[in-house]
């Protein structure tokens, strides 16, 4: 069985939608990375303690597993010409060089259009290609900021910083949103028979992914505040994040509780007569148990002060309570469900001299599978090969 | 047109990570019937989820905004599932629809006769988007999950935070927005592959799962250096990850909780800094010279940049940095982002229609811009019910006295 989107033929320029190529190559794109020569130089800044790679190549690898790369210099006519070329027999460009680069390059989305009209170009920038900010500068931290993500992330002490999640989140919003782009851009094209540009920008994609701080803004015209480990809200909740016996934290929600689940919570409490009066049947009565959340918070905080973590997840988890496990990358390598999923997929980068555990697939498709179908290039490593079949 | 138009959905699905992922759809053109119930397991508990306009839910289940936002551009058809003539209507409807989604735990839509299976003998190639919380397979496939429950097990809370504090994790279901994308975007991909081979199948997106596959540096990480999470300088706390930069970090302003996010690499974009700043005597010193220099004296740098920042309006800041080519970004609200912030007017991101319930208010839109299927939301979210018999007419060809009967006998409101 081949992937989704076998046969299809993607050109990727710049950082911009290094995931979506990334999302799509591992869906059977043939995704060909063009690299400037020179730009991917081994750096002189190893972060890990033996030295055995820099950060700079785990972030290259993180977002470009199952793709080929050429290196072109778009500084020159020839360079230029080579990728109008490649352009004519693409279904795909992927644009991340920012906006008013193709322009500059006069490789416009008309420009590389003009042979091949069913060509799709996405367009991936910070703000997009116009408008008042369209020219404003951002790595994650700004768009994270811009966005609104940080203003709801944090704790609720004064004086402390709103906080910008780990890991490029700001990649991985706009890179799902560029696979959206595509896909739906190839459907349009099976009916109409043409190609067109679509034009997304990191910061609309961010503005829409915070939940209910809009929401409270049109519905109420009030802002969400940030509280350490729960959603940001109007007004103070009390904790769902508690620290167990080993150290280790919970998340443990406190909306949501059926009577069945509730009972059986005050039954394991009380296995260690930790249930204080909780067994009162007024907790039943939402009301009741709203105008006592916070007491019944400190009550469950002082009971899992006394189970480890693990415990608490598993059995929360078979009473029906939806309480999660507060982990680390270092647990999830050594998660058994994730083990037994076969999640993640062994590759072993150029250069090292090991197998890493690559994250795998975030969906599973019955009848065309995703597949990493290779490990991230070497830089230039399929110059003269990668002319499109 | 919009570049899903043509296509009808039947959405099953609840709350975010469902509902978010039919509302990418119907967005992008496609018609999406959400199949609901005013009460018991059928309701979608947005429908009761605050923030209420005006802050009233006046009794009403069509004044939520988190609902009312969520289902922008759906059709409500409200069929009581939990009857076995309901969940006949629904077959029937089925076999209409491209696409199925649910959400529901694992295996669950398969004992209510729901399940791919059963849809597919009705509708051969249908693509049917299941989104269990944790996948089907694995120790955990009946385990119970939220966003907050995904984003803990994911690794993505304890990755949010100051170093040596309790995790600040994300404050929203950052893990019911993602997966609801990942679904949508394998939604349409299913739909791809059926153009070109005429085959359906069945997808399954696990909200768990996508959040396992966010984090891919420090998974990668965990395996490359020595050490632990912490001693790996986990979480960063809005700390550079590169060690090239030369300011990075997120500074106070002059309101009471007003920030502005700056991150400058490199020399030039130093030296544009300071002379955005106004050259001050400070940042001539010899110790903020090098790259070396400002890495090893962060923390003073910080206190400089912090004192400038706090004398002015976090736009201010913003305005003046970016027009000497550093990025900087003002930490925005909700609210801000609705008044103060020309690029997301000027893109439509958050446009404003009309409510029968609610009145005029800001919904979000979607960030793609298509220059042949332009596509943004466009139909005001419905009332629960409201094309309950339209669409059971214009589908199934019901009369009226079937549909009288139906509604009599409370198979259908």
């Amino acid at each position: 069985m081949d992937g989704p989107f076998c046969g299809l033929r993607v050109l990727e320029l710049g950082m911009q939608a290094e995931q979506t190529g990334k999302l799509l190559g591992d869906l059977a794109a043939d995704v060909v990375k063009v690299e400037a020569p020179g730009s991917r130089t081994a750096s002189s800044r190893p972060t890990t303690a033996g030295g055995r790679t820099t950060y700079d190549e785990l972030v290259f690898w993180a977002f470009n597993t199952s793709k080929r790369s050429i290196t072109l210099d778009l500084e020159t006519e020839s360079g230029r010409e080579l990728l109008l070329g490649l352009s004519r027999t693409a279904d795909v460009v992927l644009d991340g060089l920012g906006p008013g680069m193709l322009e500059g390059y006069r490789l416009e989305p008309a420009q590389l259009r003009s042979g091949n009209p069913r060509l799709i170009v996405l367009r991936a920038s910070p703000f997009g290609q116009d408008g008042p900010w369209s020219g404003y500068r951002a790595g994650d931290l700004v768009s994270m900021a811009l966005g609104g993500i940080m203003m709801s992330c944090g704790y609720e002490q004064q004086g402390t910083p709103p906080i910008c999640p780990d890991e490029f989140h700001s990649r991985m919003v706009s890179g799902i949103w560029g696979l959206i782009g595509v896909a739906a851009g190839l459907v349009e094209r099976e009916r109409s028979g043409e190609g067109q540009s679509i034009d997304l920008a990191t910061h609309d994609a961010l503005a829409i992914t915070a939940e209910q701080s809009v929401m409270y803004a049109t519905a109420m015209d009030v802002d969400v505040r940030r509280q350490a480990g729960r959603h940001a809200a109007p007004d103070y909740t009390p904790p769902w994040t508690f620290r167990c016996n080993d150290g280790r934290f919970v998340s443990a929600t406190l909306f949501a509780l059926p009577p069945g689940p509730w009972a059986a919570l005050v039954e394991w409490m009380r296995e260690s007569g930790s249930e204080a009066d909780l067994a009162d049947p007024g907790y039943y009565d939402a009301d009741f148990f709203r105008e006592r959340i916070r007491h019944v918070s400190d009550v469950i905080a002082a009971f899992l002060r006394t189970v480890p973590a693990e415990e608490v997840f598993h059995r929360a988890q078979s009473i029906g309570l939806a309480w999660g496990i507060i982990n680390t990358p270092d647990d999830l390598l050594a998660d058994p469900h994730l083990a037994a999923r076969g999640f993640f997929q062994p590759v072993t980068p150029a250069g090292m001299d090991e197998l890493l555990r690559f994250p795998g697939p975030p969906y599973e498709f019955e009848r065309s599978p995703w597949k990493l179908s290779c490990r991230p290039p070497v830089i230039g490593e399929h110059n003269g090969s990668a002319r499109f079949i | 047109v919009p570049p899903l138009t043509g296509l009808r959905v039947l959405d099953l699905g609840r709350v975010l990570a469902g509902g978010g992922a039919t509302r990418v759809l119907a967005n992008l053109g496609a018609e999406v019937l959400k199949i609901e119930w005013p009460e018991g397991p059928g309701l979608d508990s947005l429908r009761t989820a605050p923030p209420f306009a005006d802050g009233q839910m006046m009794g009403s289940l069509n004044r939520s905004q988190f609902f009312n936002n969520v289902n922008v551009d759906k059709k409500s058809v409200a069929i009581d599932i939990s009857s076995a003539r309901g969940r006949e209507l629904v077959l029937r409807l089925a076999a209409y629809c491209d696409l199925v989604f649910e959400n529901a735990t694992a295996g669950a839509m398969d004992r209510l006769g729901l399940g791919y299976a059963a849809i597919a003998q009705v509708r051969p190639d249908v693509i049917y988007i299941s989104q269990p919380g944790w996948g089907s397979a694995g120790p955990y496939a009946r385990y119970r999950s939220y966003g907050p429950t995904a984003q803990a097990f994911s690794g993505l809370t304890a990755m949010s935070g100051l170093a040596g504090g309790e995790p600040a994790g994300w404050g929203f279901s950052y893990l019911d927005h993602m997966p609801a994308y990942y679904a949508a975007a394998a939604a349409i991909t299913g739909v791809y592959h059926r153009l070109r081979t005429g085959e359906g199948q069945r997808i399954e997106v696990p909200q768990v799962i996508v959040g396992c596959t966010l984090s891919p540096i420090a998974i990668l990480e965990a395996q490359v250096c020595d050490g632990d999470f912490a001693s790996r300088g986990r979480p960063r706390g809005n700390a550079p990850a590169r060690q090239d930069a030369s300011l990075y970090g997120v500074f106070p302003c002059l309101e009471p909780d007003t920030w502005c996010a700056i991150e400058v690499y490199g020399q030039q974009e130093w030296h544009n800094f300071v002379t955005a700043i106004g050259s001050p005597a400070w940042a001539a010193s010899p110790r903020f010279e090098t790259q070396v220099g400002r890495a090893a004296e962060r923390e003073a740098l910080n206190n400089h940049v912090a004192a400038w920042c706090r004398e002015r309006d976090a736009y201010e800041v913003m305005q003046l940095l970016q027009a000497h080519g550093v990025a900087a970004g003002v930490c925005q609200t909700g609210r801000q982002k609705l008044a103060k912030d020309p690029q997301l007017d000027h893109r439509r991101t958050f446009p404003r229609m009309v409510h029968p319930e609610t009145g005029i208010r800001a919904y979000d839109g979607q960030p793609l811009k298509f220059s042949r299927s332009p596509a943004d939301p466009s139909a005001p979210t419905p009332t629960i019910g409201q094309h309950t018999d339209e669409t059971l007419l214009r589908l199934l060809g019901l009369t009226a006295e079937e549909l009288l009967t139906l509604r009599a006998e409370q198979v259908i409101a």
